[in-house]
């Protein structure tokens, strides 16, 4: 199984912080289990907001962005942290 | 009256006068970290002792300071540093800098040294330098209240230092509206040094604009944009700065037990999500701010604000404690015995690195509990006797580079040019450890915030672990931050604003035809400025422009950046010559005369 973290705003969205999936997926095919189950925060589709201008996705501490971007693969033991656009200092 | 007037205070004397300010050299520097810095820089001879009474100490507001602009709340001190020597230049928010230019001063300028403890007490045109017998001594909370009840005035707004700044210690800040700090370069030091407890201050009049319907159009489509952000509108109101805690993590750079490791196994107990559900009372905006970051929080017996993501960092991670009580608990106690917290924390963290691998002896500690990474105890008890200046405290308060060299170990101390680095580990954030080696102040992140595009994915996300293009990032970032510190307006707005908010907002508020290329280059001259100023007290370009040695040669030995070390060395001969410096990291004669600072190399 893949494990998936929530944080921030996006908690209250999934009223979890953590749950387990069955990996052998892109993460983009995973969004879209995601958005029937939570809405379309989670929505993979790059309009009307492009996803990175909403969500940040990391597949093991790397940000998909740098890896294969949605269509990155998730083995089971993988995983996938989903935070909203945040910024701090 | 485009500028408030500039208020100059001689302590020894206890004369003060004003002058006006230099309309040409307020354009080309702004305001607040900019022109002071230029005064600074003409003033101040050469190896000026930092805690003698030659040195120079600058309250400097900006020109959007006190105006309606979003967040046009900012200050600045600036000052010779008693840390490294070099450029001493904090900013603050809450709302003693709008009171000041409220009052008609776009800046205060002290000189001298007090005979006695004195606090200066500014009533818009009426100004007097009071003794502070029964105030010195306090903390900056129980100060706070006095001073209110000594000048009757109670809406009036209160700067001063604690314990720490009284006495000397080389990382003490300065604490504005009981929460709010300039706190980096040990600005509270030279404040104790003068013997200025405080500086008190009650403004009446108006920061106008020089053309109010143009300024009332910039400040509403900046207002607008902050509010429809996703950052400034949401995430930092929601969860404060704190919210950075799990993603840092995430990626691999959340340095822990004094940068040894990386990651840390349960950040999340140190998360601004868990803060909001356990110790969050309310949040708190500075003035004129729509962000509302800040967080007032509850220990049941003790209130306070904070603490912040870099606080959380540098007092949990770095140490090793994990629990969110102890950290607030210490955080509390910077606040109010006058530390910057960054460099209290890691202090803390170097010591115990140097406790348990045999350098510090358990008989030095005189009792008080070991030095032990995680050690909540030891955490709450050696900040107190930090910020007290008591005991083995007394060792903590030089900071951790003077801790580490007494034992003969500086390495441990994870700073640049003596300044403690705040929470982003660069072997895994390359464009930072660009950003710290060659930050003016030392090791500091609010010079040019790479983390926005290397994590954050703001303005558009790039590679963390690559170097191309990191040092044209790097100078854009420190050139642009430089200029909105001059302003007067938060580094927080640049999440959702650009260089074309700022200038318009400028070019409303001073009248000058402020565009983004100006914009741009006044950045970039006072960066310069500053950089002079350090060599010209003997900065060494070859040695102390780089990071602690662990960086460059232990490889991250765990998490998702494991393996990789800081590339600093690659990346900064590029990093001069897009600064236009020689190939030693001393600017050119051309690019000075192009920022109009010929002669003054």
């Amino acid at each position: 199984m893949a494990t998936i973290r929530y944080f921030g705003s996006i908690r209250d969205v999934t009223k979890t912080m953590e749950e387990e999936v069955p990996g052998g997926r892109s993460v983009r095919n995973l969004l879209s289990v995601l958005e029937s189950r939570y809405g379309e925060t989670f929505s993979p589709s790059e309009k009307p907001v492009p996803v990175a201008g909403r969500l940040i996705l990391l597949v093991n501490g790397r940000h998909v962005q740098h890896l294969d971007g949605l269509d990155t693969y998730l083995s089971d033991k993988d995983v996938l942290s989903v935070f909203p656009l945040l910024g701090g200092g | 009256m485009k500028y408030g007037k500039i208020l100059r205070v001689d302590l020894s004397s206890g004369k003060t006068r004003t002058e006006e300010v230099d309309e040409k050299l307020a354009r080309q520097y702004i305001g607040g970290r900019g022109y002071a810095s230029r005064i600074l820089y003409e003033e101040l001879p050469a190896k000026t002792d930092p805690l003698g009474p030659e040195n120079i100490l600058i309250f400097a507001t900006g020109p959007l300071t006190g105006t309606s602009a979003a967040t046009g709340g900012r200050y600045m001190v600036v000052t010779k540093g008693p840390l490294n020597g070099y450029i001493a230049s904090s900013n603050s928010g809450g709302i003693w800098g709008a009171e000041l230019a409220k009052a008609g001063y776009f800046m205060v300028i002290f000189t001298g040294k007090a005979e006695k403890p004195s606090y200066l007490w500014i009533k818009d045109d009426k100004v007097e330098l009071r003794d502070a017998a029964g105030i010195w001594g306090l903390d900056t909370h129980a100060a706070t209240d006095a001073l209110l009840d000594a000048v009757g005035e109670d809406s009036a707004k209160v700067s001063c230092i604690g314990p720490a700044g009284e006495k000397m210690s080389k990382i003490a800040c300065i604490i504005n509206d009981k929460h709010r700090a300039p706190g980096r370069t040990g600005v509270g030091a030279v404040m104790g040094s003068k013997n200025l407890k405080a500086v008190v201050v009650k403004g009446s009049g108006r920061v106008s604009a020089a053309d109010e319907d143009a300024f009332k159009a910039a400040r509403e489509a900046a207002l607008k944009k902050i509010k429809e952000n996703p950052v400034t509108g949401e995430g930092l109101p929601a969860y404060g700065t704190a919210v950075l805690v799990n993603i840092i993590n995430g990626v691999g750079s959340y340095p822990h037990k004094n940068w040894q490791f990386a990651q840390m196994k349960n950040a999340e107990a140190q998360s601004g999500e868990t803060l909001a559900k356990t110790y969050l009372t309310s949040k708190q905006g500075c003035f004129a701010c729509p962000i509302q970051c800040g967080r007032v929080t509850s220990l049941g017996d003790k209130s306070g604000e904070g603490p912040e993501y870099e606080s959380i960092w540098a007092l949990g991670s770095s140490t090793g404690v994990e629990d969110l009580k102890p950290i607030t608990e210490a955080n509390y106690l910077c606040n109010e015995l006058g530390l910057d917290t960054i460099s209290a924390g890691s202090t803390v963290a170097a010591a115990m690195e140097l406790y348990e691998k045999g350098f510090i002896q358990k008989e030095e500690l005189e009792g008080g509990p070991e030095l032990k990474f995680g050690s909540a105890e030891a955490l709450v008890y050696w900040i107190e006797k930090m910020g007290k200046v008591e005991g083995f405290g007394k060792q903590l308060a030089e900071g951790s580079y003077r801790l580490g060299e007494t034992y003969g170990h500086p390495e441990f101390s994870m700073s640049v040019k003596k300044q403690e680095m705040p929470a982003y580990d660069p072997r895994g954030i390359q464009g930072i450890g660009l950003n710290y080696a060659t930050s003016n102040r030392g090791g500091c992140h609010v010079r040019g915030y790479t983390i926005s595009p290397e994590i954050l994915g703001l303005p558009e996300k790039i590679d963390p672990w690559e170097i191309e293009g990191k040092a044209q990032w790097v100078k854009t970032f420190q050139d642009l931050t430089a200029s909105i510190d001059a302003s007067g307006m938060c580094l927080f707005t640049s999440f959702a604003l650009g260089p074309k908010d700022y200038a318009n907002l400028l070019k409303a508020r001073t009248g000058f035809d402020y565009s983004v290329e100006e914009i741009l280059a006044d950045g970039e001259r006072i960066w310069n400025l500053e950089r002079l100023f350090n060599l010209r007290e003997g900065l060494d370009p070859e040695r102390e422009d780089t990071l602690p040695k662990r960086l460059l040669e232990e490889p991250i030995p765990d998490g998702p950046a494991k393996g990789k070390v800081s590339r600093l060395k690659e990346m900064l001969p590029e990093y001069y010559e897009l600064r236009g410096w020689d190939t030693t990291g001393f600017p050119t004669k051309e690019k000075l005369a192009e920022l109009d600072l010929e002669g003054l190399e």
